[in-house]
């Protein structure tokens, strides 16, 4: 099931570029929207957090980072993870023109819809070493480790893209589902908020939320300067890994049928 | 005993009792109910797009493909190219098999047209460089000159048609499949590709070709399937097949087959207007006037008396007509009509301008009538129209009243075979000439 993506690998490269290259075709500002549209955000979030409604994060504070960076840190793989998903989900009626009529497996369009999205990731992270030498922060090489944790990030909404994607050619409602469904995620995910506001007895529950560990291992890369524990690798590994073979596994059993829906 | 021992070449395609059922949902929870319940609950509604197929296809043969619209032409070039999987039968193909379905609509139009044939190979799976060392004679192919390195988003649907049929010709398929590609473009590159397919067939490429385009199935291909409602209605000789495909799709916008008309006294040959009946390119009857005079069926005739609508420029043909009064008529006049495809008028006819006049018909006579032409026209395709009259209101100011009138009939098919017309121009003028000794000047 993964050889296709192997065969089509320069067409899932190439067009992913083209993609990033040409979202924003026929503006003047082009490539730069890529990441203005986060910074903008990040921007309003971090003056209600931290004027308007001052969020009690003691755990920063004593670390010494300023909230924008938190928020920065969190809020920029989140966004990611979701508009990864969003247009994975998507991929298959996207790209109904070239399914109906060529022999390519869908596979390959799901994993360009994921490149894509983690090409505009990396670019929209590549913000947080300019912030960081903009608060004069240290920048260490264990700055690095965030690369393969917003891959493996990338890998777990790739999975979750091809399941539901599958399942949203035939059921178009997951597609707005799935929207209402980020939105509860994403508060019940520390990124607006730190961990430690959570009374401690219940921190515990973050481990049942898939995203929790790659965001760790991303803000313990950024702005902590070391790479994450093993545990949290692994827990990475797995839910990206069991994603991905859930999302190949019900697209095997419904493939035949897809494109007669499309 | 394997075909090969006999000397018969192994098909390069293998159809068997090929099917394609889809199943519908309706609405779309039912699948869901189908899929908890494992299939006992919320049955689909079952839609066989094709059914009971079966061809085979030699390497460097041309087989074309015709039918009406929702015969099954687009699925079943979709399960060979592999798109669609079958609900029945097999498919084996051997070799690349390309297909050009639906011209341009993979291109993505903000990148050049180079761009887009890399784009499009590595889509398609080809190794590095493949495309490369073939951009050359792409673009000379194409000839779209500065275009061919800027947007597509800048092309007409022409240019898109030119660069996507280079492509895929000079990509060396083993087999080509081409869908509707010619109705795009212009006449010339119309020409060209189907000079290029003709071209590439001679060395050993295989074509599927889908069409419209009666001219181009007719001039390219050894052999044709004629799809009816799923399932093969005819294979076998270009000709026949056409002129099946015209007797039984009747002209644009009919559909229906022509209707057998009423058993009445006509006062004609029965042979002959059974034949009519059988043969006949009207789709429907049309009533313009209340009552008066009717045209039951019509048929063209080629040279030598068969029934069919391609006719080879120069030679002759019939136009045949059974017309049936249900009042009396007193003069009864008929009025043929040709235009070409732009719709202009090449030749109008009638039996008066002709000098026959009618006998009066009486409610429920008949008649058989022919008009014998000289098909002295350009190659191409015409439709003609076909009015019945009566002439005894041609006094009155408002002119004659029509009684019935097929318009749009056709399309009549004008064919050239050999590698020169005997004129060029839009029609050929009646001419002899004489050579005579010039006088010497005194």
């Amino acid at each position: 099931m993964l050889e296709p993506l192997y065969r089509h690998r320069r067409y899932i490269l190439k067009s992913a570029l083209a993609d990033l290259r040409h979202r924003y075709a026929g503006t003047s500002l082009g490539f730069v929207w890529n990441v203005l549209q986060p910074l903008a955000l990040i921007l309003v979030f971090s003056l209600v957090f931290s004027r308007i409604v001052p969020v009690r994060s003691a755990g920063t504070a004593s670390k010494g980072v300023s909230f924008l960076l938190y928020l920065c840190a969190g809020y920029l793989p989140w966004l990611g993870f979701a508009d990864c998903l969003m247009r994975c989900l998507n991929a298959l009626p996207d790209n109904a023109a070239y399914l109906k009529k060529l022999p390519i497996p869908e596979q390959v369009f799901v994993a360009k819809a994921a490149l894509s999205s983690f090409l505009s990731m990396m670019l929209s992270l590549l913000l947080l070493p300019a912030l960081l030498l903009v608060f004069d922060q240290p920048i260490g090489g264990a700055i690095l480790a965030a690369v393969p944790a917003a891959v493996l990030l990338i890998g777990f909404g790739f999975g979750l893209g091809l399941l539901f994607g599958t399942l949203n050619v035939f059921f178009r409602d997951i597609n707005h589902l799935m929207a209402v469904i980020l939105q509860l995620w994403m508060w019940c995910s520390p990124i607006v908020y730190t961990i430690e506001v959570v009374p401690e007895r219940y921190r515990y529950l973050f481990w049942f939320n898939p995203v929790h560990p790659y965001l760790l291992a991303i803000r313990e890369a950024l702005l902590e300067g070391r790479v994450a524990a093993a545990t949290t690798w692994l827990a990475m590994l797995g839910w990206a890994a069991a994603a991905i073979l859930l999302g190949l596994l019900v697209l095997s059993r419904l493939r035949h049928e897809i494109r007669d829906v499309l | 005993m394997s075909a090969a021992l006999d000397g018969v070449p192994e098909p390069v395609i293998a159809v068997e009792k090929l099917g394609k059922c889809f199943r519908l949902f309706e609405p779309p929870s039912r699948r869901a109910a189908a899929w908890l319940s494992g299939g006992r609950l919320g049955r689909p509604r079952e839609v066989w797009a094709l059914r009971d197929v079966s061809f085979a296809v030699t390497q460097g043969e041309c087989l074309g493909i015709i039918g009406v619209n929702g015969s099954g032409k687009s699925t079943l070039l979709k399960l060979l190219t592999g798109v669609l999987e079958e609900s029945s039968g097999r498919v084996r193909v051997k070799g690349r098999l390309l297909a050009l379905l639906e011209l341009g609509t993979g291109f993505n139009p903000e990148l050049t047209g180079r761009q887009n044939i890399m784009l499009s190979t590595q889509l398609l799976g080809f190794p590095d460089g493949y495309a490369e060392a073939r951009m050359g004679e792409i673009e000379a192919f194409c000839d779209i000159g500065p275009f061919f390195d800027r947007p597509m988003k800048i092309y007409s649907s022409g240019m898109s048609t030119r660069l996507a049929f280079a492509t895929f010709l000079f990509l060396d398929p083993d087999i080509l499949v081409v869908d509707e590609a010619l109705a795009v473009g212009d006449m010339f590159f119309q020409r060209k590709c189907l000079a290029a397919m003709a071209e590439i067939l001679k060395r050993g490429t295989t074509i599927l070709l889908v069409s419209h385009d009666m001219a181009a199935i007719g001039n390219l291909c050894s052999r044709v399937i004629l799809l009816e409602g799923g399932e093969i209605a005819y294979m076998g000789k270009p000709e026949d097949a056409i002129s099946r495909y015209f007797a039984r799709s009747g002209p644009p916008g009919g559909g229906a087959h022509p209707s057998s008309g009423a058993a009445s006294d006509i006062g004609a040959s029965a042979g002959v207007a059974s034949a009519l009946r059988r043969h006949s390119i009207l789709a429907t009857r049309t009533h313009l006037g209340p009552q008066g005079l009717h045209i039951m069926a019509a048929r063209v005739l080629d040279r030598l008396g068969h029934h069919s609508l391609r006719v080879r420029a120069g030679d002759r043909f019939a136009i045949q007509l059974l017309i049936s009064a249900d009042a009396p008529v007193p003069e009864p006049e008929i009025e043929l009509e040709f235009r070409d495809r732009f719709n202009r008028l090449v030749c109008g006819l009638s039996l008066s301008a002709l000098g026959h006049a009618l006998p009066p018909l009486l409610a429920g006579e008949g008649r058989v009538v022919s008009f014998r032409l000289n098909a002295a026209l350009e190659p191409g395709e015409y439709s003609f129209t076909l009015a019945a009259y009566d002439r005894a209101g041609a006094h009155k100011r408002d002119g004659w009243r029509c009684h019935d009138s097929h318009a749009g009939l056709g399309p009549l098919h004008i064919a050239w075979d050999r590698e020169l017309l005997p004129f060029y121009g839009i029609a050929a003028l009646d001419c002899a000439a004489a050579l005579d000794a010039a006088p010497k000047a005194e």
